[in-house]
């Protein structure tokens, strides 16, 4: 059944493949594969971030009355991980490994308790506020592999 | 569902957490500073005094005091559960805890009764707040799972193991005079295979994936895992309570069963894992696995075979399982848990001026951490060498002293970076309004 949750997390899954392959890449040095991975992770990443700040939040805001905690919590994430995004972008370019592994590894950690979240918590809870609404979000969402 | 009740931004202080884990590795190191002062070498019977006070170190002052302050931790995001008060409550576990179990060693090593009931008192104190702190957790908790299940499985278990430990103190202290050597095997049992061995299961079903980028586990192992571990339990406490060595049987054979099947299905797992890069949590957890293979597939064997399983035997299988399997998972743990919380609490206080923090690894370094592995290794090596040949006594216990200290230099360190920040900010009573983001 499509659900938020499924399709969410399914982009979730989708945004750790190009992950691992980019930190792979740079833990080798292989600069010119670690390149474009970053490149294709950071504009996933931006865009599943894009989905929930633009789409789902809002939606579930209005649904529950107005701005709330959580999702306050979720977009503060967000911005977190778009400052280690950019120190990773920046590493990749100036060929650093040492500063993309520890910026990838603090960005994986961040990253994956926030996903938890939103996979056990938000998301779940998406689906049963949204009722009726979830169909039509659900087509605003585009699908997990429509960057790839 | 009332979004407003959610609590993703309620969890507890960083000083919480850190309190416990910056204890454990001075009692992990213990056990070595004892077996470097024994004056006639190792004991090689599990019932001998100085190795009940070294187990206890082990298991209450290093173990249970990481697992304990891991959970306060994460229990709001595992759980999606409401914070109770953590901040008082934190020390009111810790201090007894602290003392509790320095008492409890001191009480095998003199043979003082009023230690045992001393320590019995405090552990009952320390376990019983944090058994309701646990219980409230569950009890508000908004995601149903399986890893919420295994740690109401391993609190649940706590609670029979604290249970029969206070029963035995009493015994000790000749308050009480039940049947005192059957509710041993009872004892150890459930804090080994149902709190012990079900936590780390339970936590694992989450991390393993989360840290390693591996498939999720399958769901017939995180859905029977824990009611197989139970009845297990369940049949071979039974055994032993009837006298029924066949039933006790049983229950080793299916407690051995379903530690190996995790430790195979995680290794697996850990094969197949799409993040390829090198990672010492995951070769901590290697290590780990590999001990708790060995150690299940002895005792399992052995109570099938039934070969006559010296005294040696015995005590090694129990350190292979306590400082192999249990320490060394919770160690690859700590280089996760305790940098990022650290890095997390960096980005909050860089806005009142402090150095900011690029990265976890500027916080633990790789080559610490890889450091602390190896003389972790080492020291799996040495202490089970020194079983069998008493000159190698002093090396044993100085690898097992440097384990725990490495450790505790690395804890240190990034206890000092939290430190410097704090004080940067303006102060350490900051730190209670700063409670994490989860």
């Amino acid at each position: 059944m499509d659900t938020v949750t499924a399709r969410m997390s399914a982009h979730h899954k989708s945004c750790d493949d190009l992950f691992g392959e980019a930190e792979e890449a740079a833990a080798r040095a292989d600069w010119e594969r670690a390149a474009p991975r970053m490149r294709a992770f950071v504009a996933e990443m931006e865009r599943h971030f894009a989905m929930e700040e633009n789409i789902l939040f809002p939606e579930l805001e209005a649904a529950m009355g107005g701005p709330q905690g959580p999702t306050r919590v979720m977009r503060t994430e967000h911005a977190r991980m778009r400052g280690l995004l950019e120190i990773l972008a920046q590493a990749v370019a100036v060929k650093d490994t040492q500063a993309c592994l520890g910026a990838a590894e603090t960005l994986l950690i961040l990253m994956q308790q926030h996903n938890l979240k939103e996979e056990q918590i938000l998301y779940p809870m998406s689906d049963q506020a949204l009722g009726p609404k979830a169909e039509a979000l659900l087509r605003a969402l585009p699908a997990a592999d429509a960057g790839r | 569902m009332a979004i407003a009740s959610l609590s993703f931004d309620r969890a507890p202080p960083l000083s919480v957490p850190l309190r416990f884990f910056l204890t454990a590795p001075l009692f992990g190191a213990a056990p070595g500073v004892l077996l470097l002062c024994w004056p006639h070498g190792m004991p090689v019977t599990r019932y001998a005094p100085e190795l009940l006070a070294a187990t206890h170190l082990f298991t209450l002052g290093f173990i249970t005091m990481s697992m304990v302050g891991a959970l306060l931790q994460i229990l709001p995001v595992v759980a999606g559960s409401a914070s109770p008060k953590y901040c008082a409550s934190g020390g009111c576990v810790h201090v007894p805890l602290v003392i509790g179990t320095v008492s409890l060693a001191a009480a095998f090593l003199l043979g003082r009764p009023f230690l045992f009931e001393l320590a019995g008192c405090l552990l009952v104190a320390a376990f019983g707040v944090f058994l309701l702190m646990l219980g409230h957790a569950l009890k508000t908790a908004r995601a149903h799972n399986a890893t919420v299940n295994a740690i109401g499985f391993a609190g649940g278990a706590l609670t029979l193991t604290v249970m029969a430990g206070v029963a035995l103190a009493l015994g000790l202290a000749g308050v009480w005079s039940g049947p005192r050597w059957a509710l041993v095997d009872v004892h150890a049992g459930w804090g080994l295979a149902g709190w012990v061995a079900a936590l780390v299961m339970g936590v694992a079903w989450v991390v393993v994936p989360m840290f390693q980028l591996t498939p999720p586990y399958p769901r017939v192992v995180t859905r029977w895992a824990m009611p197989l571990l139970l009845l297990s339990l369940v049949l071979g406490s039974a055994g032993v309570r009837l006298g029924t060595p066949a039933l006790t049987a049983v229950g080793v054979v299916g407690v051995g069963g379903t530690l190996i099947l995790f430790a195979g299905v995680t290794l697996s797992l850990q094969a197949r894992r799409r993040r390829r890069v090198r990672d010492v949590t995951l070769d901590f957890w290697r290590l780990g696995l590999a001990c708790l293979i060995v150690v299940a597939a002895a005792i399992g064997g052995s109570t099938v075979l039934k070969p006559a399983c010296g005294a040696r035997a015995t005590v090694l299988l129990g350190f292979l399982f306590i400082d192999g399997f249990a320490v060394s998972v919770i160690d690859g743990m700590l280089y996760k848990i305790v940098p990022f919380l650290i890095w997390l609490h960096a980005q909050q206080v860089q806005a009142g001026g402090a150095r900011p923090v690029g990265n976890m690894k500027e916080i633990i370094s790789n080559r610490a951490a890889y450091t602390h592995l190896g003389v972790q290794a080492l020291s799996l090596v040495l202490v089970p060498a020194a079983l069998f040949w008493p000159a190698m006594r002093a090396p044993a216990a100085a690898a097992s002293i440097a384990s725990f200290a490495v450790l505790g230099a690395n804890m240190g360190r990034a206890a000092w970076v939290h430190r410097r920040l704090l004080v940067t900010r303006g102060g350490a009573e900051q730190d209670a309004d700063c409670a994490m983001p989860r």
